[in-house]
């Protein structure tokens, strides 16, 4: 299974940080300025290049489920879909990781005022 | 969160191993032969550096796949003074009969993951993933 199949996509990486998530990751999605704005993984922590670089946390499955909780979370994959759910929200996220469905559920929560960033 | 407590625990990888699932993650356990240490190295560009017996970290993302022939239920409560994960699996029969196979507890999801995953192999409930 690759790395970026096990991390939270750029674009819902981007949503989260926007939405105010600490951006405390092991691994974050980075533009170096100096490489023409490349998207790259970054694994660890960003120490000088902080400064030079965009960066946004690239979650993964444990540290979505750090946040999500405490909630039921059910996770289910149909054909290369998955489809993760929380329990008192009667709708399934879908996505093509479950990081993603993860990611989906949290924007989900803080976008309606569902939970609070600590 | 640190990576230690994002990857199953050395016990319980060195289970999975011994029950023949498939060794390709992105996290190992090393231990030294000689001294007995333990490490965890990155797949990513450490071939070589592997100096020991390995076996595994799964993640909780990796363990999911192997899992993802069931729903899988996670909950996270408090025990007396910690949190405890806890981990129930569901497949297609046991919705019907409104029946889950019994919980498996752990202080990371990651590990309540491993341990679900150890229950259903043993107990010949899937195959092993390889």
């Amino acid at each position: 299974m690759k790395l970026e199949e096990q991390l939270i996509s750029l674009e819902l990486a981007k949503k989260l940080k926007e939405l105010g998530v600490p951006q405390n990751s092991i691994y974050h999605w980075t533009a170096h300025n100096s490489r023409g704005g490349q998207f790259r993984i970054h694994r660890g922590k960003l120490g000088p290049f902080r400064n030079s670089m965009k960066y946004w946390s690239a979650f993964t499955v444990a540290e979505l489920g750090e946040m999500l909780i405490p909630r039921h979370i059910n996770v289910k994959k149909i054909g290369n879909i998955w489809y993760v759910s929380i329990f008192g929200i009667d709708k399934d996220f879908e996505g093509s990781s479950e990081a993603d469905c993860r990611g989906k559920i949290l924007i989900f929560l803080l976008d309606n005022k569902l939970m609070e960033i600590s | 969160m640190n990576l230690e407590s994002q990857v199953c625990s050395l016990e319980l990888s060195k289970r999975l191993k011994e029950l023949g699932v498939k060794q390709e993650s992105l996290f190992w356990h090393c231990v030294n032969v000689g001294s007995g240490n333990v490490v965890l190295l990155h797949a990513i560009g450490t071939n070589g550096e592997a100096s020991g017996e390995t076996c595994s970290a799964f993640t909780a993302s990796e363990l999911g796949e192997m899992l993802c022939s069931y729903n899988i239920v996670t909950s996270k409560y408090k025990k007396g003074s910690k949190y405890i994960w806890e981990v129930y699996v569901q497949d297609v029969a046991m919705r019907i009969n409104k029946t889950y196979e019994p919980s498996h507890i752990a202080d990371t999801e990651t590990d309540a993951r491993a341990k679900m995953l150890i229950h259903l192999i043993e107990n010949k409930l899937m195959e092993i993933p390889r």
